[in-house]
């Protein structure tokens, strides 16, 4: 029989329009985030003010220009499997690997010098501060922590194109997964654009 | 509706340009807040700054412009949907 | 025999028996899934609300205590809402229907969509284990408000970490659905010659993918108030509660159409098949749905009237909500209006039709008293909210679930129930139904609270009326359910086209072949092609 009976056919178009709808997704989980912001920094206007001036701006700004040049070499990849350079996309692939590391060891330092200074939730320095402090620590460590996550799925997606690439499983003409990586990757960098000047900038 | 994209494979070129775009623009946004402006125009023009990002990391990033109409479409309203919500919430915050 | 013709039932895949079923990615067998664990689920349910309903049959402590009821009805509500009613309509009859009705094969990923499924039944187990690990069952009701589910020493981790995978299950199922509409209707479909049940999933779809995230979060956020005491919502330390509200309803009002929504659906379609007529007003049925989807999602306050919103907020999500009624009302015309002058043929699928309407009629506009504001401070927290939200969910939802699996149970298993047990048990449901949730309209105008075990006397004999109710809808939901079983395995053989219907599921064999179609068809008419 010519019928098969697994249906096999490739629809990489509907793997692409999966994706977006997944990151609208995405993006309305953090939307209820940015809301929460919203209110606090209206109701607490004073206290965001003066807590956000405790975070580093220039790791924040390293960060931001570390993960702007991930989402090139993601690109590059991107563009390099569908002229079928295959090392070229290993590569690239690998720097962004490494690029999303860096991102997370930075995070990690900023985050134990809040900790020795007692900037954590539930910490009782933090309670014996004003409101407004509580609130913007707690949502600072929730919404940056929220994105690590993401970065770390995203690193995870990432390995495993890494992988699919070496066995040829993604090549010239199949890279959907690879596309759908790169999108994921980019809404992780989309995400961060917005968290930056948020917590970093505006005060 | 939702046609398979205009092939068009563009250079490299074009994630370079758009990073360092993006980058200086990041740095604007960073020197402003060092600028002895009014606080809420450093602060409407720090946001415009994000949301320039954004769009070009959706339409040139994430192919957006080489795609069919509809999902820009999409995303357009997924983006206003998301900024009334913002504000219908904050009629009773703003105004309690 | 070719392999293909083999119906969906008797298909033996890679994997034989259970196994087979548990892992097949047939959209029809994973609707099957579906149906079996939901059923149970309600069955659970309405175990529960049966019990309540007895322990309202006579004020002060009659089978349990007020800590036992305070579990059941968080039990009945979270079993009810996350497991039964979201999910019902689209993930049973969406997956089995939505890829036959647009002519498709299957969705468009068959893996995610049984993935659904397991994410369904791993949530659904995260859930119930609720109420037998840790420190007792929740006591916060479905809602989970903030301070109260923060601070309670009650289980409520496990059951918030339940309806966020079940959020996530629902997300996944609407992500495929849509993709399926875009990517797979046969050659000839546009999109105004859709059927109007896909039609009412494609705007479901939207709202599971655009609604749940902030539930998703908003659970996230009770999880991490209650592991690292961040305050988000707890005002000793800066929190606001009235936040949690309303990041609470933003999604779960919007569920209320992920409730009804696919219910309007399936009457779409029942009508105009038991009225031997074209659809009046198909592109006006459409769009209503749209409508719905949108203002819909701005009506969330008015669950927050006597909480102590702004005005602003008040007049706002007020006059939204009455906004809302209108496209609703839309649909109601037009089924109307399609069966003035059709040729009507009555059978037990029309029955539960017209039933939905008479319910879903009385359900919205109750909704509207609710919705102004003055009236509302009077019947905030009363049995006649318990009343409203019945008459909508379970006289909505869940007649349309009855009406569904009459009309598709031929297409379904390929075999008849009996139509008489089928329009008795209609019958006597009916009047149960009404007797149990019309009253309550009546004893909460009295100012009879709800979430409560005990009442004062002068609301005794409503509660009679209202109890006994109870007892014979449960007796009608058994003679449904038992007739339904037994003829799922006894029944006669059903033909491929017993109702006479138009849309492409009465083109194929009942029960269905593993592929649906032996050639994709190419569509000419429109979906309700009657003379
Ligand atoms: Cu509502």
């Amino acid at each position: 029989m010519e019928h098969t009976l697994t249906i096999q056919h490739r629809d990489d178009d509907a793997s692409r329009i999966g994706m977006w709808l997944f990151i609208f997704t995405e993006l309305f989980l953090f939307a209820g985030l940015f809301l929460v912001f919203a209110v606090y920094r209206v109701k607490y206007y004073e206290g965001f003010h003066l807590a956000a001036k405790e975070l580093n701006v220039t790791v924040g700004t390293i960060n931001s220009i570390i993960l702007l040049l991930s989402g090139m070499t993601m690109g590059i990849a991107y563009l390099a499997i569908q002229k079928a350079k295959n090392k070229l996309t290993l590569a690239m692939l690998g720097i962004t690997i490494l690029l999303g590391i860096i991102f997370l060891v930075n995070k990690y330092f900023e985050w134990s010098v809040k900790f020795e200074h007692g900037l954590y939730p539930g910490s009782p320095e933090l309670i014996s501060l004003s409101k407004g402090d509580v609130m913007f620590f707690g949502l600072y460590f929730f919404m940056t922590g929220l994105h690590a996550l993401h970065l770390i799925a995203g690193l995870i997606l990432i390995v495993i194109v890494f992988g699919a690439v070496i066995r040829g499983r993604v090549h010239s003409t199949k890279y959907a997964l690879l596309e759908n990586c790169s999108l994921y990757w980019h809404l992780v960098d989309l995400v961060w654009l917005f968290l930056f000047p948020l917590f970093y900038l505006i005060n | 509706m939702m046609e398979p994209i205009k092939k068009k494979v563009e250079g490299y070129r074009l994630y370079m340009i758009t990073f360092t775009v993006l980058s200086i623009l990041t740095l604007i946004a960073v020197w402003l807040t060092h600028v002895r402006f009014a606080s809420p125009l450093v602060i409407g023009l720090i946001m415009l700054i994000a949301a320039i990002q954004a769009i070009i990391v959706l339409f040139y990033n994430m192919h957006l412009k080489f795609q069919d109409k509809i999902l820009t479409i999409f995303v357009g309203l997924i983006f206003s949907l998301i900024f009334l919500l913002i504000i219908v919430t904050m009629l009773d915050f703003v105004y309690r | 025999m070719s392999q293909t013709s083999v119906s969906y039932l008797e298909y033996q895949g890679k994997y034989k028996g259970i196994l087979g079923w548990i892992l097949s990615t047939d959209h029809k067998r994973i609707g099957l899934l579906y149906l079996y664990t939901i059923v149970s689920f309600f069955l659970v349910g309405a175990t529960l609300g049966l019990l309540m309903k007895l322990e309202l049959i006579a004020p002060g402590r009659t089978i349990m205590d007020a800590q036992t009821y305070n579990a059941f009805f968080t039990l009945h509500g979270i079993t009810m809402i996350f497991l039964v009613v979201i999910p019902g309509i689209p993930a049973i009859f969406g997956n089995f229907f939505l890829p036959i009705m647009i002519g498709a094969k299957d969705v468009s990923f068959p893996r995610l969509n049984l993935l659904s499924w397991w994410l369904y039944v791993i949530g659904a187990a995260i859930a119930i284990s609720s109420q037998f690990l840790g420190s007792g069952p929740p006591d916060t009701g479905w809602t989970f408000y903030a301070p109260y589910s923060l601070r309670v020493p009650t289980n409520v981790l496990s059951a918030v970490l339940g309806a966020f995978v079940l959020g996530f299950s629902s997300i996944l199922t609407g992500i495929n659905f849509i993709t399926t509409m875009h990517r797979m209707k046969a050659p000839g479909m546009k999109w105004m010659k859709m059927p109007l049940f896909p039609w009412s999933l494609y705007a479901t779809g939207w709202i599971q993918i655009l609604a749940t995230p902030i539930i998703g979060i908003t659970l996230l956020m009770i999880v991490a108030e209650r592991l690292f005491k961040i305050g988000f919502f707890d005002p000793s330390l800066g929190g606001d509660p009235l936040l949690y509200q309303h990041l609470f309803w933003i999604y779960s009002h919007p569920a209320v159409y992920i409730m009804i929504l696919p219910a309007m659906g399936v009457i779409s379609e029942i009508i105009p098949t038991f009225a031997r007529k074209t659809i009046f007003g198909y592109s006006a049925i459409v769009i209503s749905s749209f409508g719905i989807a949108f203002i819909g999602y701005f009506v969330w306050g008015h669950h927050m009237f006597a909480a102590g919103m702004s005005a602003r907020s008040l007049w706002f999500f007020s006059l939204l909500t009455f906004i809302v009624a209108i496209p609703s009302a839309i649909k109601v015309f037009n089924w109307v209006a399609t069966l003035y002058k059709g040729s009507i043929n009555v059978q037990t699928p029309l029955y539960w039709a017209l039933s939905f309407i008479f319910v879903f009629l009385i359900g919205g506009l109750s909704g509207l008293f609710l919705g102004s504001l003055a009236v509302d401070v009077h019947l905030t927290d009363t049995a006649f909210v318990v009343g409203h939200f019945h008459f909508i969910v379970f006289g909505g939802m869940g007649y349309a679930f009855m009406a569904a699996i009459h009309y598709w149970f031929p297409k379904i298993y390929g075999r008849m129930y009996d139509k008489s047990w089928a329009n008795t048990g209609w019958l006597i449901f009916f009047m149960g139904f009404l007797a149990l949730y019309f009253t309550m309209f009546y004893l909460g105008m009295k100012g009879q609270p709800r979430r409560t075990y005990d009442y004062f006397e002068e609301y005794h004999s409503g509660n009679i009326i209202s109890s006994l109710g109870a007892i014979v809808m449960l007796f009608g939901l058994a003679i449904i359910i038992i007739n339904l079983v037994r003829s799922a395995r006894h029944g006669e053989k059903a033909p491929a086209d017993p109702w006479g219907g138009k849309t492409l599921e009465w083109t194929i064999p009942s029960p269905p072949p593993i592929e649906n179609f032996e050639e994709i068809p190419e569509i000419t008419h429109d979906p309700y092609d009657y003379k």
